[in-house]
């Protein structure tokens, strides 16, 4: 008995050995394709991930360069754990108030992407006028923009733009009647300004225009986010109780920061600027020009080919028998001045005939003349509001070198693309 | 006898082998169509919302190229045709060098266009009518492109190319055929307009 079942059984193992190695085979080959197909599924999902850190990373410089004061940010990596990294670095832009961004995202795995993108604010002291509320302008306003003095054309450069946050109390004339007066296009141009921006959610009105008011579209146009103009505090010295009043033989010395009580320029101010700029920060009343009779010129650009060019030999007059003289880029740079946040109004104040060479940002103050009518304000160089409601006359002559002058501190992304990671 | 029977017994085995072989290759070659069918999908998601992603600005003139159906306008001509420009390291706020991409679904395929714009704006290298991927059958319900508003709301509008200029989403839908009879791919991703952030 023992032999038969031995016989029985003679071949049964090779053939249970081919069919298991065939069976085999074929769940090794189905094994090894899912695992192809998961592993793929899988790259792609951290190919998503690392973007997304990357992402991360252009949002982080993005804050960074907030709160930077040079002008690049080294590599800097910051690891999430088992999410990964993302390491981000920046440089500012040579020529503009751009920051260019790089980040690199790297998933747990190791699967890297890469994406650039530049980070951009919103010029401080873009408009010629902007306000964050009421913006009345008086009869006879106007706004126009220059370049320099050395032609009319470059005196004359379409950039006199008047701006604000709720277009719906911009008013024109509210003072008085008649119509705004021509800028520096001659007197058949018909409005008031360059143009007008309403900045808002995209959902605000355009400004109002018409004859005597804003220019058409696109001349006029309403654009976003809002410009929110950057609070201003008090800077880290002593406040001057009793400020020297500027005015003539009493220059304001540049190179250096003050913080004044109050600020008072009269006819004849004039800022040294051997040493650099002057910047004022107050938390009180800002007076420019003299109470009684005219004004005169405020910190007039001087007759310097070193300093203004070609400007300060030029023999053009302007349309209201300027000197060409006056139009000097760059140099109402030269005084800044920023009313503290919460100094109330009124707060910026211009008496008649005033002529003025300056930049004021004065986010909680409204811009006040105590003239009305004709006597008008000349401004070459931009204010920044919260309110305006002149009785008199304002010509703003904007300075276009002053866009880069400062931005809001609040940047925004523009550019991002994804390049190859090196 | 015994050899006779083993013989039958490993014929039938292998008759059922071979049955179980063809039927599983028969699963293997189209699953391998499949998982090659969603591969390629993917690879052309992947450079379309790439593209789509960085898209500075969304044009509103509809682009003169065979890319792209003939006799076609925007806005209307958005859901098969998608033109942009990519801003590339620029400085001082210029918008050069740049590319220009255009994707577009003619001939059952999804074709690219591009053009390098060198920091002069001046165009430096130009490819047309790259075949992303082929064998594309979007039934004509089903756009290649869609767009969405910040609010996650599709713009449909048919009087104005404004609102897929501002579009904050782009969402890419793509219906391969990878073999006749059997059922198509239908892929879709959804890119969000990085530069379109406010």
């Amino acid at each position: 008995m023992p032999q038969r079942i031995c016989r029985t059984q003679r071949g049964s193992i090779p053939i249970t050995m081919m069919v298991m190695l065939v069976v085999t085979g074929l769940v090794v080959a189905i094994l090894a394709t899912a695992q192809s197909g998961l592993k793929l599924a899988r790259r792609g999902g951290d190919s998503a991930n690392a973007l997304q850190l990357a992402d991360a990373g252009i949002n982080d410089a993005l804050k960074q360069i907030s709160q930077t004061s040079q002008s690049s940010i080294s590599a800097t990596t910051v690891s999430l754990g088992s999410a990964g990294s993302y390491t981000f670095s920046g440089s500012r832009d040579c020529c503009s108030s751009i920051w260019h961004l790089d980040s690199v995202g790297t998933d747990a795995t190791g699967v890297k992407r890469h994406v650039k993108a530049d980070g951009t604010t919103q010029p401080l002291f873009g408009n010629a006028l902007f306000t964050q509320s009421t913006l009345k302008m008086a009869s006879g306003s106007s706004a126009d923009s220059f370049r320099d003095g050395t032609t009319t054309a470059n005196m004359c450069t379409q950039h006199g733009l008047v701006g604000t946050n709720t277009p719906s109390q911009f008013t024109f004339n509210s003072n008085g009647g008649g119509q705004a007066i021509s800028n520096c296009r001659g007197n058949t141009y018909g409005y008031a300004t360059d143009g007008c921006i309403s900045y808002g959610d995209g959902t605000q009105a355009l400004p109002p225009y018409g004859s005597g008011a804003c220019p058409p579209p696109p001349a006029t146009a309403k654009t976003s986010p809002a410009l929110q103009l950057p609070q201003v505090q008090a800077p880290g010295i002593t406040l001057n109780q009793s400020p020297p009043v500027c005015q003539a033989g009493s220059p304001i010395q540049g190179g250096q920061i003050y913080y004044w009580s109050n600020v008072v320029l009269r006819q004849g101010c004039t800022v040294d600027t051997t040493n650099g700029r002057a910047i004022i920060y107050t938390p009180g009343q800002v007076e420019i020009g003299d109470p009684h009779g005219n004004s005169g010129t405020i910190n007039p650009p001087p007759a310097s080919t070193a300093i203004c060019g070609n400007t300060a030999t030029s023999s053009l007059k302007d349309v209201w028998n300027n000197t060409a003289k006056f139009y000097c880029p760059g140099w109402a740079a030269n005084l800044q001045i920023y009313i503290i946040s919460g100094s109330g109004s009124p707060g910026m104040l211009f008496h008649n005939h005033a002529q003025f060479w300056g930049v004021i940002e004065a986010p909680t103050t409204t811009v006040l003349t105590d003239g009305s009518g004709a006597p008008h304000v000349d401004v070459w160089g931009s204010i920044v509001a919260n309110s305006a409601s002149p009785n008199a006359q304002f010509a703003f002559h904007y300075d276009d070198s002053l866009g880069d002058l400062s931005g809001t501190g609040r940047y925004s992304i523009a550019n991002w693309r994804e390049e190859p990671v090196s | 006898m015994e050899l006779v029977v083993a013989t039958s017994v490993l014929l039938i085995f292998t008759a059922m082998a071979l049955q179980f072989l063809a039927t599983a290759n028969s699963d293997t070659n189209r699953t391998t169509k499949d998982v090659t069918a969603e591969n390629n999908v993917r690879n052309a998601l992947r450079l379309m919302t790439e593209d789509i992603r960085a898209a500075d600005p969304i044009s509103t003139t509809y682009p003169s190229t065979s890319s792209c159906p003939s006799a076609a306008s925007y806005p209307t001509g958005y859901g098969s045709c998608l033109s942009m420009t990519v801003v590339h390291n620029s400085a001082g706020g210029v918008t050069c060098p740049k590319s220009v991409i255009t994707y577009g679904f003619v001939s059952g395929a999804i074709m690219r266009d591009k053009v390098n714009y060198d920091s002069s704006c001046t165009a430096t290298t130009t490819t047309t009518g790259t075949t992303v991927i082929s064998n594309v059958v979007n039934p004509s319900g089903t756009k290649v492109f869609r767009f969405f508003d910040s609010s996650g709301n599709e713009v449909t509008s048919t009087s104005s190319s404004s609102p897929y200029q501002t579009a904050a989403s782009v969402m890419v839908t793509l219906v391969v055929q990878y073999q006749s009879g059997a059922p198509n791919v239908t892929v879709s991703s959804t890119a969000a307009l990085r530069n379109n952030r406010s």
